[in-house]
């Protein structure tokens, strides 16, 4: 309630500012252009005159030009004054007509241009949120948690190959929302503690959150090392169905999830995610999950994803799921992911080949995203990779043809 | 609730610049008193609510609020208390609302300094100044609102570009921009007097002091930039032809050639079309400037922001004001009426030449800076035009400048005496002969520019002085009436004295540090010493340590002359956790006005390090020579010229603030 009393408070001060002088006496004004006798014009002039026998003295000006000179000053000073004069003749009435129109701009327009625009633009209701208040007392563990990370840091430049150490920080770097350095991190305590499904699984899912929610390669090498560890381990799994749904293995990655799910007790959470994911598959899902967490980065065991949440540490880091709830980040979050899914896709038909239908997608997701010359150069190794299937040919050659592509 | 408040403040802004843009111009035309009344309160206001914006915005900042995205993005808990505040505007948004508090600062300025101006000027002038508002206002709010909010706050920033974080950051934008944006008031009077089809000796004094404002900033924030670059960026140089210098560069080019054709226009009352067309295109380049540097249409250290909708509407913005500013110039240019006559050899025509180089200089610039950018739009080709372009370009316009440049106060006005003032002249013509083939003699033949360098840049120093001598009758008339006439000289005239002078001490900088540089690139054990410049750099070893935000290796080295330890210098190689980002912090030692510059390279096995060492003679004098310039432009700021009319003010001081 206060705000909107501070927002009247500044509308009115706005409105004030352009109503005081419109409601001066018409003819205040008017007097104080005349009571000066002369324009201010006239006075600079003036100046100017007694200016010449000081630049005469300095020698700045020869003596018969200086002559010369004032006449033409004179000459302006006098026009000068003319003009002034004129214009105390003409100048014309404050029209009482035109005041009352930019008073009614003032208590009318200033508020019906700001209140709705503010409305479109700002978040009202939203209080400030400094960090200071943020941390509650016992959160005093925010400071001791950031010591305790400089400490590990430190005794890891001094002893790289300390193997507990980096176990210890990589969490602790993910959660901080540093994931570029958490998955550095559990590389390192893989190589030298020895891999065990959760590090492989946490390593992979750094790499995902550090490649902005894009199963990567590396990640799903990582995840499928962690299963053959654990084959029942949910989050390696869950990832690797994200990723095939990324890759565009539709099929595969109806199975990944109903499977998945298939294990699942029902409270967990990343059932509902699982079950979005399915919908967003084109699978009927037996209960309509409630509001799905935006974003492929709100997956199981991320404290960041599910933000400020129950089951949050009280610290989450900042994650993708709070930037797209900012708005304006889901473009291009959006889109880089959409690269990501679109590079691996070609990625892999450059390696292995793939059928007509995988080579039909990568084109035309090549040319939505406006890469025409990628996309002619997929339509060549479609044509080549596709040698000796007739039906495949025109299928791709209809596509270009379609598309435009025609190189 | 701050934020928020700020964030309305704004948008308010906007409400009234609509106002300002359209109720004073429309009483101007009207002559109607109280319609162009509104004007200078609606200034001092908008002025404050822009002011409220930007204190909301720096609050969230200092208190770590990352529930605004603009904070979270740019800021970090652990960073120290100046980047906090400087990180404002070491981003896209909040530098955009730097920019307008600017603008907005300066209109509250005319409007309240306005007052002995005839009121149908200043009410077209603020409602100039309301459009040009009203356009950044309106991209501010649509394409760079600082004020997004976050739902649910992270607990912890994304920091500031690591390269940003330096003293020279905190203040090098706030000076650049008031250069910029001085140069829109400048804008809005020649809009003005367009759009009243008036224009006389007495605008020119008017608008001069606007001028000298925004040239003395402009002047300041570009020497700033350049000692930024040279220390943070670890490469010892100062000046690398890059767009985004160029484009603070072109306006101080138009601004200079304006200030002196303002000088005629007051005087003579000649020159009227030319300095109007002038003040645009100044500001134009000023907008220009902003746009590539804004738009992400250049990808250097600068350009912190890419995205191209907002390119596209600065884009509009620049059609529309340069464009409808050029449109209104061919229409209404043409009924200005000419001034005063003069012949070709006076102090009327010494400015013109100045001019016309100072211009052509400027286009030189200005094709070297935007064909790579056509070329890349056009055809797709990158091409990089470097030093060598502007050498040849900007380098020989610049030379007979230089050489003019004191004949220029020597002649006097509509009718000069060339030969009187060569001959005023000849003693400084002398001095710098004798320099230049001493430089010669020592140098050999082996480096035909450095005497030349070296001797223009001493003429152009000796023949500002010998001005002043000349005036005050040094050994021609007893000293102390010297001394009394030197006291009665007009502040401009030492204006004029300094600024050419430390023009000629920049030149003198510039040409020293190209021909005699010393560079030494190697890798150094620890104990190992290397000698340059005649001093001897002792490497001593490399100790890590932790700052707030980041890790560094600072190397230690010990400078010694002949034996003597003069210095212990401690140039760091940086990494900026938050960002993952490296920098190098370069060490420096000055004497005198040379410098010995460290700046430390990769680490190699066994405690060794590459790195790269100058010996910088005059180095300092390039700087130097722009801060004389400066303080040669507030000795003509505080001209009494300038205060024509100033008792009237007085009375008024109370009322000087129309928003109170």
């Amino acid at each position: 309630m206060m705000i909107w009393f501070l927002f009247a408070v500044l509308t009115v001060a706005a409105a004030l500012a352009i109503l005081a002088p419109l409601a001066r006496r018409s003819n205040a004004a008017e007097e104080e252009g005349q009571g000066r006798e002369n324009g201010p014009d006239v006075a600079i002039y003036k100046d100017q005159l007694t200016e010449i026998d000081r630049d005469l003295d300095r020698g700045v000006i020869e003596p018969e030009d200086a002559e010369a000179a004032r006449a033409e000053i004179s000459r302006r000073l006098l026009k000068a004054a003319r003009s002034d004069r004129d214009d105390a003749a003409t100048r014309p009435r404050s029209g009482s007509g035109r005041a009352r129109i930019a008073a009614a701009l003032a208590i009318v327009g200033v508020p019906l241009v700001s209140v709705p625009l503010y409305l479109a633009l700002g978040s009202p209701s939203m209080p400030d949120a400094p960090l200071a208040a943020r941390l509650m007392p016992s959160d005093d563990g925010f400071h001791q948690f950031k010591d305790l990370v400089a400490k590990v840091e430190e005794r890891l430049a001094r002893n790289p190959g300390d193997g507990r150490g980096w176990d210890v920080i990589a969490p602790a770097y993910m959660r901080m929302g540093r994931a570029g350095d958490a998955a550095k991190a559990y590389a390192n305590a893989i190589r030298l503690l020895g891999e065990n499904a959760p590090r492989r699984a946490n390593q992979g899912e750094a790499i995902v959150a550090a490649n902005d929610g894009v199963v990567t390669a590396e990640a799903r090498e990582a995840f499928e090392r962690a299963v053959k560890l654990a084959p029942g381990m949910v989050k390696p799994r869950f990832y690797l169905a994200l990723g095939l749904g990324q890759e565009g293995k539709k099929d595969e990655a109806i199975s990944a999830w109903q499977t998945l799910l298939k294990d699942a007790q029902g409270n967990e959470a990343w059932v509902p995610m699982a079950q979005a994911e399915l919908r967003e598959l084109g699978v009927a899902t037996p209960d309509a999950a409630p509001v799905r967490a935006p974003g492929v980065a709100s997956a199981p065991g991320m404290s960041a994803g599910t933000g400020n949440g129950a089951g949050a540490s009280g610290m989450p880091g900042p994650s993708a799921a709070d930037v797209r709830a900012a708005g304006e980040m889901s473009a291009q979050d959006r889109q880089a992911m959409i690269r990501g899914m679109v590079s691996q896709l070609d990625e892999r038909l450059k390696a292995e080949g793939g059928s007509v239908d995988e080579w039909v997608r990568l084109v035309r997701a090549l040319a939505v995203l406006g890469e025409r010359d990628q996309a002619i150069d997929a339509v060549k190794r479609a044509r080549a990779g596709l040698a000796g299937d007739q039906q495949g040919l025109t299928t791709i050659d209809a596509l270009a043809t379609q598309l435009g592509l025609e190189s | 609730m701050i934020v928020e408040l700020g964030h309305f403040a704004l948008v308010l802004a906007l409400a009234l610049s609509i106002v300002q843009s359209v109720v004073p111009v429309w009483g101007a035309r009207m002559r109607d008193e109280r319609l162009m009344a509104v004007a200078a309160p609606v200034a001092g206001v908008q002025f404050l609510m822009v002011g409220l914006a930007f204190a909301a915005l720096t609050f969230a900042y200092l208190t770590s609020d990352f529930s605004v995205l603009n904070v979270w993005q740019n800021s970090h808990s652990d960073k120290p208390l100046i980047y906090r505040i400087s990180g404002v505007w070491g981003n896209h948004e909040g530098s955009m609302l730097l920019w307008v508090l600017i603008l907005a600062l300066f209109g509250a300025l005319v409007a309240a300094f306005g007052r002995t101006m005839p009121a149908t000027l200043k009410a077209n002038v603020l409602g100039v100044q309301g459009w040009i508002s009203l356009a950044f206002l309106s991209f501010i709010l649509f394409t760079s609102n600082p004020f997004i909010r976050i739902a649910n706050p992270p607990m912890e920033g994304q920091d500031l570009n690591p390269i940003l974080q330096d003293v020279g950051l905190a203040i090098h934008p706030p000076l650049l921009y008031l250069g910029y944006v001085g140069f829109s008031v400048t804008f809005s009077f020649a809009a003005a007097a367009l759009l009243d089809g008036r224009i006389d000796a007495a605008w020119a004094r008017w608008v001069r002091p606007w001028i000298l404002i925004a040239w003395i900033f402009l002047t300041l924030g570009i020497a700033m930039g350049s000692y930024w670059a040279y220390y943070e960026l670890g490469w010892g140089g100062f000046w690398f032809w890059d767009p985004v210098e160029n484009a603070s560069f072109m306006p101080w080019l138009a601004g200079t050639a304006l200030l002196h054709s303002a000088l005629v226009m007051e005087k003579r009352d000649a020159l009227k079309v030319w300095t109007v067309l002038l003040a645009i295109l100044t500001f134009s380049l000023s907008l220009l400037g902003t746009f590539l540097v804004r738009s992400g249409v250049l990808t250097s250290v600068h350009a912190f922001a890419t995205d191209p909708s907002r390119g596209v509407f600065i884009l509009a913005i620049l059609a529309i004001f340069i464009g409808g500013s050029l449109s209104l110039y061919a229409w209404r240019a043409p009924m200005l009426k000419q001034g005063g006559i003069f012949a070709p050899i006076s102090r009327e025509g010494a400015l013109i030449l100045n001019n016309l180089f100072l211009t052509a200089a400027c286009a030189a610039v200005l094709v070297g800076t935007l064909y790579p950018l056509a070329l890349d739009v056009t055809t797709g080709d990158k091409i990089s035009v470097g030093a060598p372009f502007f050498n040849m370009t900007f380098g020989p316009l610049m030379i007979p400048l230089l050489l003019a440049i004191p004949f220029g106060p020597f002649l006097a006005w509509k009718r000069g005496d060339l030969l009187g003032a060569a001959q005023r002249l000849m003693v400084a013509f002398a001095i710098a002969i004798v320099i230049a083939l001493v430089v010669a003699w020592v140098e050999g033949a082996a480096n035909v520019m450095a005497p030349i360098g070296i001797g223009i840049a001493a003429w152009v120093m000796i023949g500002a002085v010998s001005e002043i001598v000349w005036r005050v009758k040094l050994g021609r008339i007893p000293l102390g009436q010297s001394f009394s006439r030197a006291a009665g000289l007009p502040r401009s005239s030492w204006g004029a004295m300094l600024g050419h002078f430390g023009m000629g001490a920049t030149m003198l900088g510039i040409v020293a540090v190209t021909a005699w540089q010393q560079e030494v690139i190697t890798v150094m054990q620890p104990g190992e010493t290397r000698s340059i410049g005649g001093y001897d750099l002792t490497f001593e070893g490399l100790t890590p340590s932790t700052g707030s935000n980041y890790r560094e290796d600072v190397g230690h080295f010990s400078l010694r002359k002949g034996g003597v330890m003069l210095a212990n210098m401690e140039p760091a190689k940086r990494f900026y956790m938050a960002r993952q980002m490296p920098t190098t912090e370069s060490a420096i030692e000055t004497f005198g006005f040379n410098q010995v510059y460290v700046s430390l390279g990769d680490a190699k096995d066994g405690g060794a390090v590459v790195m790269r060492a100058y010996y910088k003679p005059l180095v300092t004098l390039i700087w130097l020579g722009a801060v004389v310039m400066v303080i040669g432009g507030l000795f003509s700021l505080s001209d009494r010229r300038l205060r024509v009319g100033a008792p009237r003010r007085a009375h008024h001081a109370a009322a000087a603030m129309p928003a109170e």
